[in-house]
């Protein structure tokens, strides 16, 4: 049977490279594929070329070359519009350092991807208080980000890429920045929604034993890739 | 945008301007001085003209328009001298050619210089005394003798006042008098002695008696003024135009003031948008990153500066009507110029806020949300380039002649400035960026692509030209002039004649 899937999300022959004094690639020719309802897992050392991947896998930057498919869709020669479009419906962005919108609350920032792209209010009110449920922050709803943890913030942050039901989640170093305790709580939190909503997950990390929630793991260095595993379910 | 959407970005934009209020408000207050600065200076420039003019007098000439050509010329005769195509009537006394305005005992009166045996009314209206024999002659209309007491043989002075200024009385001997039912009462004299006044006076000065309204007085000038562009012109209301330009150069420096205004204010609204887009990159990209379009992009920072500056000229015109009240001149400007600078503030306002918008949105727009997140230059103008710009008719022949599709990058001292992503030998498809530079602080990038799949075979680090080998031997052909390579082509081939010339040249005297 899963072998008859397409890929919810694959790359083609995918290179993006900087100037450092010389051209430097930080990812260099990469394909992968990641199939629906999985939780991929890009480990690598730092500097591996880890988060530029995800970049471009959520459209926050451009290869020089190489396709990027979602839902068989390639996203390389959307413009800046299109992009955030795509985004909006399915992608799902969790930064390592948050990135939540300051001035707003928990619950605002939860619910704003969902009031931008025309949800009525009521509605989007109301998965935003699901989401912030389901990760645990019901009471600090009507905090602003710098009333929040780093954990909490994080949590905050995986409620709003969720709120869309996008195709993929990408996650960068999601618990990069907490600790131990929070980091399993982090972790369980994608493990629940993988099994719940079938929500596909791509995550990136140093943490070699996150590795065991993984249906695929994909291994970097130097750009490239090193290693591909497919665990079954 | 749907409503809803259009309703949660406006409240987005609300909280930012609760949240950038003190940056908005800076916008504000230099929006509203700027604005009230301008109106209040304009109005006063207006009103101390008018009052400066007002204390100019209108001449009373005893004619309307007196064209003052260049002393120093030689007389140009009245016939050749350039006349507007218009206006027939009004230049009539001025194209005759003969009638003279001069005083005389009588006080002013015009003088016709007429010529002997020619004029209609010589015999026929004659009534006393003979026609002009000699130059001191002189026939004048029999109401003028009656009114005056005058006989035949009389002495008749007339005074005319030259250029100097100075007083000249010329004699005339009445040898006649004449009567007639047409409108004529003119003193007549020969041609001769009215040339020989003519010339004593201002050379090449006359005068135009207008008959017409008033109002066409200002056009008539602007005609003769185009007519005889070196020539002073001297009429009623010269004072006033004189006193109106006198003026302008004196406020001259103050309506540049009022330019500045409008450059300071635009230069601080711009900075202040440019910081407070630096500052809010990081919000942009999360933006961006959870899918607001660039539309809504666009509309929320619209909305937030737009306002500040519709608040500021709104704040503006409030200060101008309060300090209007105070200031003792400001009820002199006539509501019409009152209302002009209005427009024209609210107008410069718009100018400044569209580019203090524009500029952030655009660069928002065409951002990626890594180059806003981690501060990377963001290149407004992106070019691909898969051809040569300049291509030289060798390299052209090379392309034709190799199969080969050359690119050409800017190198400095062999070396490219950007980066140079593929060496000879490397594969490269379609469309793949082979090398990539910025320009102008990174606002400019471009991107060199593959024209073809193929192989990079050769690339000159001098010249900066790199030459694919394409897999197909037509693909990636651009089509460049055809004139290129054939004049390549022709040059080619008369240069290798030259070489074959000189060789047999050389070969000749080499067996000699």
């Amino acid at each position: 049977m899963e072998n008859t899937k397409r890929p919810i999300l694959e790359t083609v022959n995918l290179n993006k490279a900087f100037y450092l004094g010389e051209a430097v690639y930080a990812v260099n020719n990469v394909n992968i594929q990641v199939m629906p309802g999985e939780i991929a897992i890009i480990v690598g050392p730092s500097g591996s070329g880890k988060s530029t991947l995800l970049s471009l896998l959520g459209g926050l930057d451009r290869p020089i070359s190489g396709d990027i498919l979602i839902n068989d869709k390639s996203i390389v020669k959307l413009n800046e519009d299109e992009l955030a479009l795509m985004r909006r419906k399915n992608i799902g962005y969790v930064f390592q350092f948050f990135n939540l919108i300051p001035h707003l609350s928990a619950l605002e920032n939860v619910e704003l991807p969902m009031s931008i792209s025309g949800m009525a209010r009521n509605e989007a009110r109301e998965r935003a208080r699901f989401l912030l449920d389901e990760v645990g922050l019901t009471p600090r709803s009507h905090h602003r980000p710098d009333q929040l943890s780093g954990g909490e913030q994080q949590r905050v942050a995986i409620a709003r890429s969720l709120a869309n039901k996008p195709a993929v989640v990408l996650a960068d170093e999601p618990t990069g920045n907490l600790d131990s305790k929070t980091r399993d709580m982090v972790i369980e939190l994608f493990c629940r929604f993988n099994e719940t909503e079938k929500q596909t997950f791509v995550l990136i990390t140093h943490d070699t034993s996150l590795t065991s929630y993984a249906h695929r793991v994909i291994s970097m260095m130097d750009g490239k890739i090193e290693d591909i595993e497919v665990r079954p379910r | 945008m749907n409503m809803i959407s259009f309703v949660a970005t406006t409240q987005l934009a609300l909280k930012n301007i609760w949240r950038w209020r003190w940056r908005l408000l800076t916008i504000f207050i230099l929006v509203a001085g700027s604005f009230a600065l301008f109106v209040l200076y304009s109005g006063m420039l207006t009103v101390s003209s008018q009052i400066g003019v007002a204390q100019t007098v209108e001449l009373n000439l005893p004619y309307d328009l007196m064209v003052m050509g260049d002393q120093n010329s030689p007389i140009i005769p009245e016939s050749q001298l350039p006349t507007p195509k218009f206006r027939r009537p009004i230049l009539k006394k001025a194209e005759t050619g003969s009638s003279i305005i001069v005083k005389s005992e009588t006080g002013q009166i015009e003088l016709l210089g007429i010529e002997e045996n020619s004029h209609f009314f010589k015999s026929d209206f004659l009534i006393e005394g003979n026609w002009l024999v000699d130059e001191d002659d002189i026939v004048l209309p029999s109401q003028m003798a009656d009114q005056f007491d005058l006989s035949l043989g009389d002495e008749f002075y007339v005074y005319n006042i030259l250029q100097d200024g100075v007083q000249v009385q010329y004699k005339f001997i009445i040898s006649g008098f004449y009567q007639t039912d047409y409108d004529l009462d003119l003193p007549l004299i020969k041609t001769e002695s009215a040339a020989l006044i003519r010339q004593d006076a201002a050379p090449n000065r006359f005068f135009i008696q207008y008959n017409r309204a008033e109002s066409e007085l200002p056009h008539l000038v602007e005609w003769m003024r185009a007519a005889y562009p070196d020539a002073v012109l001297i009429y009623p209301t010269v004072t006033t135009d004189m006193g109106t330009a006198l003026l302008q150069q004196i406020f001259q420096p103050g309506r540049w003031l009022l330019v500045l205004i409008f450059m300071f204010m635009g230069i601080g609204v711009l900075t202040v948008a440019f910081i407070t887009f630096l500052e809010r990159r990081r919000e942009l990209a999360i933006m961006k990153s959870i899918g607001v379009s660039n539309g809504q992009i666009v509309y929320a920072l619209g909305l937030e500066q737009g306002s500040a500056g519709l608040v500021g000229v709104i704040a503006g015109m409030i200060i101008v009507m309060l300090l209007g009240q105070r200031i003792s001149w400001f009820s002199a400007i006539p509501s019409s110029e009152l209302a002009k600078f209005v427009l024209q503030g609210s107008f410069y306002t718009l100018a400044v806020m569209i580019a203090a918008i524009s500029f952030p949105t655009i660069l928002a727009k065409v951002a990626t949300v890594n180059q806003l997140l981690f501060a990377r230059n963001i290149p407004i103008v992106r070019t691909d380039i898969d051809h040569l710009a300049k291509p030289t008719g060798w390299i052209l022949m090379r392309e034709d002649k190799e199969n080969l599709r050359f690119l050409k990058f800017d190198v400095v001292d062999g070396r490219i400035e950007g980066i140079l992503l593929k060496e000879v030998g490397d594969r490269v498809k379609e469309g793949e960026v082979v090398a990539t530079q910025e320009m102008y602080l990174g606002l400019r990038y471009h991107e060199w692509r593959s024209p073809c799949d193929g192989e990079v075979v050769e690339y000159n680090r001098d010249s900066g030209h790199m030459a694919i080998k394409p897999d197909d031997p037509e693909a990636g052909r651009y089509p460049y002039p055809a004139h290129i390579l054939q004049d390549e082509i022709r040059h080619q081939k008369n240069l290798e004649q030259g070489r074959r010339r000189a060789r047999l040249e050389n070969s000749v005297q080499t067996s000699k």
